[in-house]
């Protein structure tokens, strides 16, 4: 499993892996869409172009789930399909399909920085 | 790791904890509450977000939470500190995601039994004039320009409107309109957001309620408010909607990097902070008061509910009230 809800008091938390940052971003996005649920899908499909910066891999990776947020709830779409186009530093651009989504289950009103931490676990083979 | 042992009992309900407990901390952390709320904070992380905020540059006195501290995004909730200026920090973290958000009290004329014969039609009125949640719109679509007055001029744009009474302006803190507010500082993105939402409550704890006056604690007070046991009033907790919580997440993420330029070490990123008269600072404060307008701005019209209050001559009035989530300038 990719991700899985962890414990909050009041909001909702995640852990999330991948095998590289790109990964990581793209399992992020599927980790809040899990915990939003989903109230019906549209038909509609539309493909967009975003581009993200944060100053560390922790930044990138608030700002491009803000970034989706904002897209999903100002468009009422569901990013469904993504392609990494370019991860330069901490610096993204991806093409990402979107689908009409009337509804979600739970809002998510924004991500935060609280307990972030990305972590690096190299194995020697 | 804060346990109770750190604490020193400083008066009846006041906790402490000693500025030496932690290298970083610049003044001590003072905690209202009685001895089961103080066992009920440790329990979750407010205790060390208290610690935390006693760390931010310029902090004066003490950090201190009240008795509703509970778990929060670097402040805990019930937080207050105080910055020095010239030379204090302010937090767009700190002030929080829903600027300005507070429960405001409308009190009205009406008992209990002049209310109950309408109490379908008040609920049918809040539903269909009260839309809630992430995201929702509201009855009203801003243009760029009305979008800037109620920015600007915050609980005035409803006197203007038809919204709000003078007296409603009086009773509310700061009459309605924080100072410094310049909407060139907010971004279109939060702008687009906070377009269609003036009117609206948003999800999680925000609410609209009719509430029976069952007690009296206090009589002069009471009557002063125009509140007396059996009347009816209308508690409606809300905030600065999306377009708050863009500028709040617009300026988090941008002092990531600020506080590496001013060499602020912090123990908890959703803490960044700029010198309150630095230009960042200063930027974040214009936006802030922004969002604080559009706050005070955004009340649902209880035009649309008051005529089931029952007596057409008596209005809704606003109870004096105090918000929190916003950092303001005081001597």
């Amino acid at each position: 499993m990719d991700f899985e809800e962890i414990e909050h008091t009041a909001d909702r938390a995640f852990r999330v892996q991948g095998r590289d940052l790109s990964e990581l971003l793209v399992n992020a996005v599927r980790a809040v869409h899990a915990l939003e649920g989903i109230r019906s899908a549209g038909e509609t499909s539309a493909t967009r172009e975003l581009e993200v910066e944060g100053i560390d891999s922790e930044s990138l990776l608030v700002n491009w789930l803000n970034e989706i947020l904002f897209l999903e709830q100002q468009h009422q779409v569901r990013c469904e399909k993504f392609q990494i186009r370019e991860l330069n530093g901490f610096h993204v651009r991806a093409r990402v399909e979107t689908r009409g989504c009337p509804g979600y289950q739970t809002g998510i009103k924004a991500v935060t920085f609280h307990n972030l931490k990305i972590a690096e676990v190299v194995v020697d083979v | 790791m804060v346990s109770k042992q750190n604490f020193v009992r400083a008066a009846d309900c006041i906790w402490e904890i000693p500025r030496t407990f932690r290298d970083d901390m610049r003044v001590p952390a003072r905690l209202y509450a009685d001895e089961e709320l103080l066992d009920a904070a440790l329990a979750d992380n407010s205790v060390p977000q208290l610690v935390n905020t006693a760390t931010l540059p310029g902090v004066i006195g003490h950090a201190i939470a009240m008795p509703d501290i509970h778990q929060g995004y670097g402040f805990p909730i019930g937080g207050v500190v105080a910055t020095r200026l010239p030379g204090g920090v302010i937090s767009p973290g700190g002030v929080g995601y829903d600027i300005n958000c507070g429960i405001r009290l409308l009190v009205s004329a009406a008992s209990v039994d002049e209310v109950n014969p309408y109490l379908k039609d008040i609920a049918s009125s809040l539903y269909a004039n009260c839309p809630s949640g992430v995201g929702a719109h509201g009855h009203l679509h801003l243009s760029n320009n009305e979008l800037d007055r109620v920015l600007h001029e915050g609980s005035r744009w409803m006197v203007e409107n038809g919204t709000a009474s003078r007296e409603d302006l009086d009773h509310t803190e700061e009459f309605g309109r924080i100072p410094g507010a310049d909407a060139s500082f907010v971004s279109d993105r939060a702008r687009e957001r906070g377009r269609d939402q003036l009117g609206t409550l948003g999800a999680g704890n925000h609410f609209i309620e009719v509430d029976k006056v069952v007690e009296v604690y206090d009589q002069a007070v009471a009557a002063r408010l125009g509140i007396f046991s059996g009347n009816v009033a209308v508690q409606i907790h809300c905030g600065s909607r999306g377009l708050g919580h863009q500028v709040c997440e617009n300026y988090v993420s941008r002092f990531q990097k600020t506080v590496q330029d001013y060499g602020i070490t912090l123990p908890d990123r959703e803490l960044v902070c700029a010198p309150f008269d630095s230009k960042e600072g200063q930027a974040y404060f214009h936006a802030m008061a922004c969002a604080a307008n559009f706050a005070f701005a955004n009340t649902p019209d209880t035009e649309e509910f008051r005529p089931g209050f029952g007596r057409q001559d008596q209005k809704l009035r606003t109870a004096p009230g105090v918000r929190h989530r916003a950092q303001h300038g005081e001597n």
